[in-house]
């Protein structure tokens, strides 16, 4: 389910097994991930995902900001971004893309 | 296994669901994607493309304004409102921009 | 001037409507901002903070079994007054509650107590002189549902992406359908060619593009005002530009 912060209120207790709050490495991204991980902590369980993260000081800024919840990193990824902008899924255009096999690894930690 | 994706606009969330949409069918899971956002965009992630998305979601709304017959079951909606999209993955257009909350 | 900002999310609304508003103050104009996201932004790209408890939930009450309302005394002019955050440059910024842990019922009077009053603005006489820079949040929902009622025209941004264009075209059908003037304003362009890529993907002309600029993605990553940490750059002169084109109308 895809969903805006808005959906994640009315998410009852039991209705998803895991929220995925992502945030990519800006002050206010980081903010509203922190905010959504606070409101989905009671629902499920959280995983905060950062993504186009481009450096280390871009992962830290997120990993501080929210230190309690498990993490996923999605580095930046001009093929998926180019992908995005031309209307196309990324796994479409690279599956070996970094920040495509970095999804793909979530997924396999979600149900491996 | 039940998972939302939420976060500020513009972070990936619709990038990230589609692209897990995908890796998941891909690996031989059973996928239905729901899109609850009030801007529904993730067919386009999942690749059924931007005229399909815009068309799915049209019709979602044609509902909601009442042109179109009421499809009061679950199954009907997937049925009726839902597209096949690569790798067996179904996609629902399920949000409906019609309640006034400032969500 | 009493424009909205509308968008897809992350296309650059706060930042551009942030840019605006503290560029028309500069230039003598008495500007409100407004900040109806229920999510923080507009303040950081305001450069002004961000208060802890929301102003605004001491300005409506609902009585028993009643409908929400303004507290007795409190119409716009005082609720800007009392309740509006102080932002650089002279600029009022009104602003609805944040969502956190605990979900909309701790701040839903400020989110009542604001709907109502910006439908309350147009007819405020003392306000007649003031310019209004209203942000709202991504997607179509606050735009079909009268969110800016203040606004006279609608500035859509977009960026030269499918989604951000597909939102762009929602938007301004919704906006248009209640007789507001649309102009779209693409951002994050890089050249020409990608601009009319934005305006073939719009289906539409645009009024203008904002360069892809660095030290845009280097004032989000701080949390700083555009205007503020980089004053000089390619993004706010190009946000000048449309500000002159926009007051000599």
């Amino acid at each position: 389910m895809e969903a805006g912060v808005g959906t994640l209120l009315r998410l009852q207790e039991g209705q998803a097994d895991v929220v995925l709050v992502v945030a990519e490495p800006s002050a206010k991204s980081i903010e509203v991930a922190r905010r959504a991980a606070e409101i989905a902590v009671s629902r499920a369980r959280v995983i905060v995902v950062a993504n186009k993260v481009a450096s280390e000081a871009d992962e830290e800024a997120i990993r501080s900001a929210l230190p309690d919840h498990e993490l996923v990193i999605v580095p930046e990824d001009e093929t998926i971004a180019r992908a995005d902008r031309d209307g196309l899924a990324p796994i479409d255009v690279s599956e070996e893309t970094p920040g495509v096999r970095a999804v793909l690894g979530l997924a396999e930690r979600l149900v491996g | 296994m039940r998972i939302a994706v939420g976060g500020k606009g513009g972070a990936g969330k619709t990038t990230i669901a589609g692209t897990l949409a995908r890796g998941l069918a891909r690996s031989g899971h059973s996928v239905l994607a729901l899109d609850a956002d009030t801007n529904p965009m993730l067919g386009i992630s999942l690749g059924v493309g931007p005229r399909e998305t815009d068309l799915l979601v049209a019709a979602r709304q044609a509902l909601d304004a009442g042109e179109e017959e009421h499809q009061p079951s679950t199954e009907g909606l997937v049925e009726r409102f839902g597209t096949d999209a690569p790798d067996g993955v179904r996609l629902v257009v399920v949000s409906r921009i019609d309640s006034a909350d400032p969500g | 001037m009493r424009i909205a900002v509308v968008g897809k999310g992350g296309a650059g609304k706060s930042v551009i409507a942030g840019t605006i508003a503290r560029l028309l103050a500069r230039r003598g104009r008495r500007v409100l901002a407004l900040d109806s996201d229920l999510m923080p932004g507009l303040a950081l790209s305001l450069g002004a903070d961000a208060p802890a408890d929301p102003p605004l939930n001491d300005a409506a009450e609902r009585p028993e079994g009643g409908r929400w309302r303004l507290k007795k005394g409190i119409g716009p002019v005082r609720a800007v007054q009392r309740y509006s955050t102080a932002a650089p440059d002279g600029i009022r910024l009104l602003q609805v509650g944040k969502l956190g842990g605990e979900g909309l019922p701790p701040i839903m009077p400020s989110v009542q107590a604001f709907y109502q009053v910006i439908h309350r603005l147009s007819g405020a006489a003392a306000f007649r002189n003031w310019t209004i820079v209203g942000d709202l949040p991504a997607g179509p929902r606050q735009t079909a549902f009268d969110w800016a009622p203040y606004a006279q025209s609608y500035l859509v941004v977009v960026e030269p992406t499918w989604k951000s264009a597909l939102t762009a075209r929602r938007v301004a059908r919704i906006a248009r359908s209640r007789g507001r003037d649309v102009f779209l304003v693409a951002n994050k362009i890089s050249g020409d060619a990608d601009l009319r890529r934005a305006e073939q993907l719009v289906g539409e002309p645009i009024r203008m593009g904002v360069p892809a600029d660095e030290a845009v993605a280097a004032a989000d990553r701080l949390g700083a005002a555009l205007i503020d940490h980089a004053p000089a750059s390619d993004a706010v002169r190009a946000i000048e530009q449309l500000v002159v084109d926009l007051t000599a109308e």
